[in-house]
């Protein structure tokens, strides 16, 4: 064959969001909210998930993918929450993509859920490039990471619709400067809520709870314009 | 970063095209990030390497372009490079314009025989 040149000109995030677009119809027609937590490692996104299906467990369906890098230890924890929990390991890649989400959900009743979280791979930038197909990506950060931290990574924090500011009982002991912090915020991304939390010592829950609950109901609302009951 | 993810799919991408047309060898890519995608040239080259061995891609020229970021101000409709992230308009400091260039991840073209 002789030389050559092809002009491809194609995004090398299409397929991820051609996946992720199938999952969100997917979500739709279960009728189950999705939501992307997204933090650097250890910010608490499974402590936050514990204190979660603690409080709500008994009266919302709850279901969770767990990512990590390796090892299930996260998806015992929620195990022990008698909920429906599916870990994949991404063999050393640093975030979760559609596909794979889209191979694990056939080990999850999708049909019986009304809310189901997957938390990323621990790491505040790459997941924030891959649409998962889920209705909103969720950031949290931990006072002890430091308030400079969306300047920094500013991708999670234009993406999310909520920022969870976790271990607000550590704030005592940290330079973190909520002022600037939130100024920041207010210019990376107007419409962010912001809600200040600790996992550990349950300041800040209800809010989150209450958040949660309302987005689940939109959800609903939106599938069934009218106000149709099923 | 997710170098390696983007690569394979670059090699996906290329290879798939490259053996409809019964191309034996795929001599050069050509690839476009931008400026805010956080992609290292370097650890793009080096993943691309990974990737492609056993493919037709197998020891293809790399070329990558960066794309500078450009914004225009959603108030005053001025047309800026953006510093870092912000987005805050030089002109009448509005935030949050709206970003022209600067995040593409793309594979441009690819020379083969
Ligand atoms: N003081 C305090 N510690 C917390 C809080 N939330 C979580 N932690 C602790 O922070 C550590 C990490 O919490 P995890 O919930 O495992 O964090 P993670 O984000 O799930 O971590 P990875 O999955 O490894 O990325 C644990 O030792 C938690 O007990 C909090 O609000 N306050
Ligand atoms: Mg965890
Ligand atoms: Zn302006």
């Amino acid at each position: 064959m002789a030389d050559f040149k092809v002009i491809l000109a194609q995004d090398l995030r299409q397929a991820n969001r051609d996946q992720a677009a199938a999952n969100r119809a997917l979500f739709q027609a279960s009728g189950v909210t999705v939501v992307n937590l997204i933090s650097s490692a250890g910010a608490g996104k499974t402590s936050i998930l514990e204190a979660t299906l603690a409080n709500l467990a008994g009266e919302i369906k709850i279901g969770v993918i767990e990512g990590d890098i390796a090892t299930s230890r996260d998806a015992a924890r929620i195990a022990a929450w008698k909920v429906p929990v599916v870990q994949i390991n991404t063999a050393g890649a640093c975030h979760l993509d559609a596909a794979l989400i889209a191979a694990a959900l056939p080990e999850l009743p999708l049909g019986e859920l009304d809310l189901l979280f997957i938390e990323n791979v621990g790491n505040l930038v790459c997941p924030a490039e891959f649409d998962l197909g889920e209705d909103v990506k969720v950031g949290i950060l931990s006072v002890t990471e430091g308030s400079d931290k969306p300047l920094k990574y500013p991708l999670v924090f234009q993406e999310a619709r909520l920022l969870l500011l976790n271990k607000i009982d550590l704030l005592p002991y940290t330079d973190f400067d909520p002022v600037t912090f939130s100024q920041d915020l207010r210019a990376l991304n107007p419409a962010l809520t912001i809600i200040t939390l600790s996992a550990r010592t349950g300041e800040g829950l209800e809010e989150w709870f209450l958040w949660l609950k309302q987005l689940i109901t939109s959800k609903k609302q939106q599938a069934s314009p009218c106000g149709a009951t099923a | 970063m997710h170098e390696l993810a983007l690569a394979r799919e670059a090699v996906r991408l290329v290879a798939r095209d490259a053996a409809r047309r019964g191309c034996r060898q795929v001599t050069k890519v050509k690839l476009r990030f931008g400026e805010l995608t956080a992609v290292l040239p370097e650890a793009m080259s080096m993943a691309f390497t990974c990737a492609s061995r056993g493919t037709l891609l197998e020891g293809a020229q790399l070329d990558i372009t960066t794309v500078p970021a450009r914004a225009r101000c959603s108030c005053c409709g001025v047309e800026f490079q953006p510093e870092e992230w912000l987005l805050l308009c030089p002109r009448c400091h509005t935030p949050g314009a709206r970003l022209l260039s600067g995040r593409e991840m793309e594979v441009v073209s690819y020379e083969g025989k």
